[in-house]
């Protein structure tokens, strides 16, 4: 166990191992192992002053007082931050990349489909153009005209020429 | 991996619940906080009692800590915070923001200048862990003290030292973990017993 504790110092112990130390730290032997091992690299250093500020007996009483807080869960991880962040990322440029698309697809279109629209709308207009039909032809087909207000009675129906002396009758 | 990273992995396994991973973080810092907070309150026991307060506070706001500065840095900030507000609610002069500046946090092993409020019997006891530990270092065999001084003094990493040493970082490991061992053996007794812990 001394020799995980000494890795995990220095960054040098995996998952596995850190979950075993901590574990042991539950007992005072492996928890007075990390701090003996810590304040062997303070003095080293030269913080004498440091290796020494602890209040004797502050371990026991900070752990009476961790013990009364509620155990904190914070479930996403670093890991998981990070993944969203980049979900996020992924997502704004991809539908960047979607409407930068589409904008320029449409940018390119009128030598294609703006210009045939433009053909399609000369035609209707040219169709709509009222044009000069005589009114015997008129008359002669009114029974086909949709306008009728008898639909589907107009093969059946003749256009009589009626003198105005009868008609007044 | 660096110190900041050994952090992180300690913080997650916090934040996933596990309170032991947290009071490895609090038995390793409570020195340096506690030097610090030293210069702000300057009573010992009420200087422990603000320490307290500071690492129950930053474990209450583990879940929102993210990582973006190292651990330290923001306890840091939160010790500062707790001290200041207990010296104002004490009714004393908390000092202005400028005196504390949260980039002291990184460099503050530098202890030149600080009005230090140890007790003489602090002080004795300090000597006497400097002079236990600088003579385990001089019994160890040269290349565990060459090892340990590299990693913990020059800060190299295990495949750093590997190259200096010209051994295979296996070695260097072994190395490192067999003078911290054998410094302790001369340490551990000066720690007191479980009734008298000095940690």
């Amino acid at each position: 166990m001394n020799e995980q504790i000494s890795r995990l110092m220095d960054g040098d112990a995996d998952e596995s191992e850190v979950e075993r130390v901590c574990h042991g730290c539950a007992t005072g032997p492996v928890m007075e192992t990390w701090v003996c091992y810590h304040m062997i690299g303070d003095a080293l250093r030269g913080s004498v002053s440091e290796a020494t500020s602890a209040a004797p007996g502050f371990s026991q009483r900070f752990a009476a007082m961790l013990a009364a807080e509620p155990t904190i869960l914070a479930p996403q991880s670093r890991l998981t931050h990070r993944l969203g962040v980049s979900w996020a990322i992924a997502a704004t440029v991809a539908a960047v990349a979607v409407v930068g698309w589409t904008a320029v697809s449409l940018t390119d279109a009128p030598t294609t489909a703006i210009a045939r629209a433009r053909e399609a709308a000369d035609v209707r207009a040219a169709q709509l153009r009222p044009q000069a039909i005589s009114p015997d032809y008129l008359l002669a087909h009114q029974e086909y005209s949709p306008a009728t207000a008898m639909q589907g009675a107009g093969p059946y129906l003749r256009a009589v020429a009626v003198p105005a002396g009868d008609a007044q009758r | 991996m660096g110190d900041r990273e050994v952090d992180q992995q300690l913080v997650e396994r916090a934040q996933r619940g596990d309170k032991r991973a947290f009071e490895m973080l609090v038995m390793k810092y409570q020195r340096k906080l506690g030097r610090l907070l030293s210069r702000l309150v300057r009573d010992p026991a009420e200087v422990e009692d603000v320490t307290q307060e500071a690492f129950i506070k930053a474990y209450r706001a583990l879940p929102g800590f993210r990582g973006d500065s190292a651990f330290y840095t923001w306890l840091y900030r939160i010790a500062i915070n707790t001290a200041k507000n207990y010296l104002v609610a004490m009714g004393r002069r908390a000092p202005t923001s400028t005196t504390f500046d949260h980039e002291e946090a990184e460099s503050f092993e530098d202890a030149e200048g600080l009005r230090n409020s140890s007790t003489p019997e602090d002080e004795l006891i300090g000597k006497q862990i400097a002079n236990t530990v600088n003579r385990a270092m001089e019994a160890l065999p040269e290349d565990l003290r060459t090892a340990i001084t590299l990693r913990e003094i020059e800060g190299l990493s295990y495949e750093e030292i590997a190259n200096v040493m010209n051994c295979p970082i296996g070695t260097v490991r072994s190395r490192i973990f067999r003078a911290r061992d054998a410094i302790a053996a001369e340490l551990r007794p000066m720690l007191g017993t479980d009734e008298n812990r000095r940690w």
